[in-house]
Formats: C-alpha cells, structure tokens, sequence
C-alpha cells in the first residue's frame, strides 16, 4: 500500500472493516477498504448492490445503524481518527468539516419545519450568528443554488416542493458551511434526466467554487464519469480498483470493473450485451478468496484461496487482482 | 400491424372541495397516435408526468381510454370490456418495473407463472408443471425453482419469473414498463438479452417504455418522445439520435452521461431550465414552451401539431426547420 505523502490528502481511510449483525448471522459489509480523498479532490466511489458504497460513506460520519459494527480500522480526517473520537467531537465535525447528501432529498428534511429555518439551523448551530444573519445567509445560499423566489421558498415546507427543488435545498444545507468534504450518495437517482442533468451542473460548479473534497457514490459509471477526477470500484465489500477517471474507462485492470463497463448499453451499438457470469453473490456467505473469483472469466489457483491486496500497478493506478501480483498478506 | 393508436386520450378526474366534485382533468395522455408493426420493438421514452406508464397501461385496456381508438392486431378494440377482453388477454402482456411487487410472496413459482395456463386453458396439474419447467429453462431458470417462493430469488431472477408468466401463454405483444429499472448494471445486461432473445424466438413485438434513453436507444427499432401527455417526436432509432429535431428530444439526449470521459468533454450541452410542469395544468401552446430555450411567442399561443418532415421522422414543433438549419440540435 503506498502511501501518498502524509498530509496530502484530507481523509484516510485505512483497513476499514465493517459488520452487520443480522438474525441470520453476520454480514461482512465492509472487508478491508483502503481509500484517500485528496484536497479538492472528486472521488467516485462506484458500486453495484451490495458493494459496500454507501456503507464506505456512513462509517465516515458514524451514522451505521445500531446493528452495525466497526470491527477494526481507521478513518484519518485532517490528522485524526474519526473512529476514536468522542461522539460530541463528531457532532462538531458533521455539517461544519463534512456533511452528506443522500438520494431522496425529502426523506433528508423535517416535514413540518419551514425548509429555510431547517437551513438556518446549520449556521445557528455551528455559529454565533443572530437569527435574522442566519435568514439572510440562507436566502443568499437559495439564490446561488438557482432556487427561484427565494422567499417563498424559505417558508415552504418539504411536501411543497419538487423532487429538483428539495434536493438543492439539501444542497444549499450540505454546503451553508463551506464544509471540506462532502459525501454525496446517489443525489440524483430518484430525479428525472433533465433534472439531473440540472443538479449535476450546479454540484460542479459549487465544487469548483469552494474547492470542497467530494466523495460522490453511484451505481452509474457515466455518471461517475462526468463529475469524479478519480474512480474507486467496489466490488462486495472490498475496493477492487482505483485509478484517474480517464484511465480506468480506457484501461480497466480488473475482470469486474472490465465486465461493469462492458454491461453498460452503448450509443449506436446494438448487438448483444456483455453479461458477466452469476450474481452478485449475497454477503452473507460470500465467497472466499477474491470475492469476484466464482464470476470471473480470468480466474486461477490463488484466487479462491487468498484475497488479493490492492497493489499500485502503475502510477496512480492500483488494482486487487493477482493477475498484477497482488500477492496477499 | 400489430397495434395502431389514434388520438389516444387517457383523462384521470380529479376530485376536491367539500362535495369531492370533479374540479378537473389530469390529461395523462392527450391525443396520441402511434403504429407498432409486427416483429418491431417501439420505445417510449419520457420523464416523470409525459404518461408513458398511462399509455402503456391504456394501450392493453387495464385502464379505459377517455378518448380515441386502439386497433389490436387488425381489431378495434377500443369499447371491448370485461369478458370480451379475457381471449385478448393470451395475446397481450405486461412486465412491470418492480420484480420485487409484481410476485404473490406466499406462492410457490409453478403456481405464479403456471396460473394463466389454468385460468386460460385449465391445463391439468401435470401439463402446467411440464409447461412451467420448459418456460423456467427459456428464461435462464432451472426445474429445481419451481417448487420455492419468490424471497429465495435475486432481482434479477425474480424478474426472469415475472418474465417466464408473461410468456406463458404465448402472447404475441408485450407491454415492457421499465423492466430492468430496478436492477443492477450488470444483471440489466442479462435480462436485457433475454428480452432480445425471447422476441427473436417467440416472434413478439415490443411497446418498451423507459426513462433510460440508452436502454431504449439499444433495444428499439423506433422511438417516441413523450412530454406532458403528447408526443413531440418519433423516429427510427439511429434518426433520433442522430439528428434530433425536437429541442426536448435534443435536451434528453445530452442529459444522459456518456460512459466515456473523452467523449463527454466533447459533447455539447444543452440543460433546460426550470421544472418539469405538473400535468395538472399543462402550459398553453406547445407544452414545452416553458423550458424551452427557443421559445417564441407563437409557441405560447399555438400548438404545433406532430408532422411527418421526412420520411418516417414525425416532430411537433413550430421551429424545427429553422432550428436544423442553424445546426443547434446537433451532437
């Protein structure tokens, strides 16, 4: 595992091991992730279900359910460990350094609370600023994010508003506070095309703007492909290949990410689909070895007995497949 | 011709006040003609609101039209209800988007894909059990299957379930409402190939409705563009994509993210502004006039109607020559 230089990238996660504790036993979510955001960095973070994407972006702030449990690993966050730290520390840090955005932006807004008082909230909390600075900022923050009549939609309530519109309400509420990192899941798969074609300009520009870290999480590679300068693919529960976003859609190491890209319908291409053996085998009992190897079309001796470790391959490109070595531990 | 819809009209009331009176009409579809020939797999695509879902659903009668005709196979079948519609029920079927909803849970699966057969043929046990294991293989399930409950399936398989129902009893069209929306990339692939596969060997022809424009652009022979209700294009394919004519159609296309980084820095954008308008009060003139960022004032007032301006190539907008001769639609 080579190490970027310390300080050069704002959050670390090293040998991240997440388990869920489940009535039909135990659920191995998260099997050794390895991870850096740089500054200003936009970092993909690509999976089917069941990859362990979202699970990846909750341990960051400590929000896995009650059932879950971090069984070994760290999260470097500006020179500490996230996961050592008192939950009042934590309470700091969510909103104020990283804040997270999820996909259905009415779940993520208090349904009887005015959404403008709800945004207001951030800057009442984390600052000592009075009530009606807060206001003003909060309109400030409506209008940068292309809300039309700011006004009347500060004092609108979730139910009020358009799938579109709450999501930039969410997002004018992640960003209030210039946070460093922003943890973005799947914001716009419960929107329309055109919608989130929308978003996705603003999230950009936003970006752009304030030179915010954003880990953005999806399914969707295309979508990943637009907005990431960095792709990390997560195969059940592990990272399996890492590269510059240009670099893994043109030379894809591993057989999934290969496979994944292969799936994908293209423009002006009819014919047959590529279809990867199986399924996505169920994290409850997943395979040993490599998890991909019962799938995978290039498999050999070691890949159901030792699991490959993520090896840099060429520079800054890392793959976990021993087909490049990956001699494991 | 397998299907033929003219000036199709789908009107859901809607009630309010204290007396719960109709105060008016959602307008899910409002006035749609469209031809599906034999062996052809027609693609509709459109965003939350275009009524799609509505056409799809009105199209196989399990809703009754407000307005217009529908022509099955030769047959208006517009006005036929109730027992009348059970012999037209072998022929048409419908995927849903949600493998997960569309499966009884308590059911074994000889008896959710085997009970058209008895409802339809009274087919005696054996014959359903033998006809269910030959449907079971031809969809990429195995006899062993038959016997378990829908939880035991992926997404994936469950779908190939709903699949292997829909085509028990030989239908000659199907109805495909999202059918791999709910899935993963990969397993989308799978059920996508199947679909092409079941039609080459069952000779169906397809009505596929989507908001994935690079599914539909995949499997559909022609295409149409729904907006609020109407349709604003319809073209083969490759026409569509190609040379789009309708700004909505061109905004559609250059909304979807390309699964290439060099290619999308190359791409020209075209994002519309504002909201999708509720389909409760539908703009004036042309519906799209709202969003569009070559609206004049023409549009507001009239509304284009759906013209042939090339052969095959059908575009309800008052501009589109002026817009194609200035090349704004191009890729």
């Amino acid at each position: 595992m080579s190490d970027d230089g310390k300080g050069e990238n704002l959050l670390e996660i090293r040998d991240l091991y997440v388990q869920f504790h489940t009535l039909r036993g135990i659920v191995k979510a998260i099997d050794g992730v390895n991870l850096e955001v740089g500054h200003g960095e936009v970092l993909g973070l690509v999976g089917e279900t069941g990859s362990g994407k979202t699970v990846t972006g909750l341990s960051i702030l400590r929000l896995l359910e009650q059932n879950a449990e971090i069984t070994g690993g760290e999260i470097i966050f500006q020179g500490r460990d996230l996961l050592k730290l008192p939950l009042k520390e934590i309470l700091k840090i969510r909103g104020r350094d990283i804040s997270m955005i999820f996909q259905e932006p009415k779940a993520a807004l208090n349904p009887v609370m005015q959404v403008g008082d709800q945004v207001a909230e951030s800057f009442l909390v984390h600052e000592e600023i009075s009530k009606k600075e807060a206001r003003e900022r909060v309109l400030g923050i409506f209008r940068r994010v292309g809300l039309p009549d700011p006004e009347r939609v500060y004092k609108s309530y979730p139910h009020e508003l358009s799938g579109g519109m709450a999501q930039r309400v969410v997002i004018s509420m992640a960003l209030a506070l210039k946070p460093k990192l922003l943890i973005a899941d799947e914001p716009t798969s419960a929107l329309d095309v055109t919608i989130q074609a929308q978003i996705m300009d603003l999230f950009r520009e936003l970006i752009n703007e304030m030179g915010t870290s954003v880990i953005y999480i999806t399914h969707d590679m295309a979508l990943a492909a637009e907005i990431s300068d960095r792709i990390a693919v997560m195969y059940a529960g592990r990272i399996v290949e890492v590269a510059d976003t240009e670099t893994i859609f043109e030379n894809p190491l591993h057989p999934y990410t290969q496979g994944l890209l292969k799936s994908i319908p293209k423009p002006g291409y009819r014919g047959k689909l590529f279809s990867m053996e199986g399924e996505i085998p169920p994290l409850i009992n997943s395979p040993p070895g490599c998890r991909f190897h019962p799938r995978c079309p290039k498999r050999f001796e070691p890949c159901d007995k030792e699991v490959p470790k993520l090896m840099e391959v060429e520079p800054r490109h890392k793959v976990a497949c021993f087909l490049f070595g990956g001699a494991s531990k | 011709m397998m299907l033929e819809v003219q000036d199709l009209k789908k009107y859901f009331p809607v009630r309010g006040g204290v007396m719960m009176r109709v105060i008016g009409h959602v307008k899910a579809v409002d006035g749609v003609s469209i031809s599906i020939e034999k062996g052809e797999v027609f693609g509709l695509v459109g965003e939350s609101g275009s009524g799609k879902t509505t056409l799809g659903r009105t199209v196989l009668k399990l809703t009754k039209p407000t307005g217009g005709r529908i022509i099955f196979d030769g047959r208006d079948i517009t006005d036929l209800s109730g027992k009348d519609l059970i012999p037209l029920r072998r022929e048409m079927q419908i995927v849903f988007q949600d493998p997960y909803k569309a499966l009884h849970p308590r059911k074994r699966v000889k008896d959710i894909v085997g009970e058209p057969l008895i409802i339809h043929e009274g087919t005696s046990d054996m014959e359903v059990r033998r006809r269910v294991a030959e449907m079971l293989k031809l969809v990429g399930l195995n006899v062993e299957h038959m016997d378990r409950y829908p939880h035991e399936f992926s997404g994936g398989q469950r779908q190939r379930i709903v699949i292997a129902r829909a085509l028990i009893l030989r239908p000659k069209f199907m109805v495909l409402d999202e059918p791999t929306s709910a899935l993963d990339v990969s397993v989308q692939a799978k059920i996508l190939n199947l679909l092409s596969d079941l039609k080459e060997q069952f000779d169906l022809t397809f009505l596929l409705i989507s908001h994935n424009l690079a599914v539909v652009q995949h499997m559909s022979n022609r295409i149409g563009v729904m907006y609020l209700g109407k349709l604003m294009e319809v073209a083969s394919s490759q026409e569509l994509f190609e040379k789009p004519l309708h700004p909505y159609t061109k905004a559609l296309i250059s909304a979807i993210p390309v699964p290439d980084p060099k290619l999308a820095k190359k791409k020209r954008k075209m994002t519309l502004r504002g909201e999708i308008p509720s389909p409760l009060h539908p703009p004036s003139g042309c519906r799209f006039h709202t969003r569009c960022p070559f609206a004049k004032e023409i549009c507001e007032r009239e509304e284009p109607p759906l013209r042939e301006v090339e052969p095959g190539h059908w575009v309800a907008c008052h501009f589109w020559d002026e817009l194609r001769e200035v090349g704004v639609l191009n890729a």
